[in-house]
């Protein structure tokens, strides 16, 4: 009972830490599969792989509509200005 | 590594060719205007700035040891320069006037007829602008080269100057510290 209480605490510290790698699948094999066991059991790190995936959404979502802000011509400005003094 | 055809225009501006340089200005401008804007700079200050990068990098040629992307490169510059710009800043006045007490003449104007979607994505860019502004500058680094300019995570660690394990730890930080205040923002059926 008390190994399994210890066990517990210390994959949820390791699925607290590394949720983002989990998310980005940056993690090994092994800790996938710790880090995927232990959110069948811990409510606390489902709610924060959801807020963070929710995150990802927005910051995606957001990156494409920059992408209709038209840029300036700095090749011409900065060919002007090649010479000038450091 | 550079692509064939940017090795060749880096080896031909190392040499002092400005043309070469400035097609290698053409090919990555685009990319550094948004990541300055991204980082907190004004369309204006993005402007000036990203020449400010072009020309470091110009003058730095010889430094670049072609070990790593020019974008990454790039990015550090650009990072180095909006922060230094940034930090010039003076804080935004107080606009204060007991004349005109009335709260609604503060919202910016939105045009009458524009498109929903496009007011959505403008208040969507806006909040997360917004957001990104709160962070610390390492953090927002991080978020912006891994999450919205999409590098892989060695290519943003590079960007960033760091070891990949370090820029992981500074990319989760940052993307929990925006959990709060991207709140309103979020799909709860997600």
């Amino acid at each position: 009972m008390a190994l399994g209480r210890m066990r517990f605490a210390l994959d949820h510290r390791l699925a607290s830490a590394r949720m983002s790698d989990y998310l980005d699948e940056e993690l090994g094999r092994a800790m996938r599969r710790r880090v995927t066991h232990h959110l069948t059991e811990c409510h606390n790190c489902r709610e924060l792989l959801a807020s963070l995936r929710q995150v990802l959404a927005v910051l995606r979502g957001a990156a494409a509509a920059d992408a209709h802000e038209p840029v300036p011509p700095l090749a011409a400005a900065v060919l002007a200005r090649l010479d000038e003094p450091a | 590594m550079a692509s064939p055809d940017e090795a060749q225009l880096l080896a031909r501006a190392r040499g002092g060719d400005e043309q070469a340089f400035a097609q290698l200005v053409e090919m990555h401008s685009e990319r550094v205007y948004r990541a300055l804007r991204r980082f907190g700079l004004d369309a204006d200050e993005a402007g000036e700035v990203g020449q400010e990068v072009f020309l470091r990098a110009w003058r730095g040629l010889d430094r670049f040891e072609g070990r790593s992307q020019l974008s990454t490169w790039l990015y550090r510059i650009a990072f180095n320069e909006a922060q230094r710009r940034l930090s010039r800043r003076r804080p935004p006045p107080v606009a204060v006037d007991a004349d005109d007490p009335d709260p609604i003449a503060a919202i910016p104007d939105v045009p009458e007829h524009e498109p929903d979607a496009l007011a959505l994505e403008r208040e969507l860019g806006e909040a997360v602008d917004a957001a990104l502004s709160q962070l610390p500058p390492e953090l927002r680094a991080a978020v912006i080269l891994r999450d919205l300019e999409g590098l892989s995570t060695n290519e943003a660690a590079a960007a960033a100057g760091v070891r990949p394990a370090a820029f992981k730890s500074r990319l989760h930080r940052g993307r929990i510290a925006l959990r709060p205040l991207l709140a309103p923002y979020v799909d709860p059926a997600r």
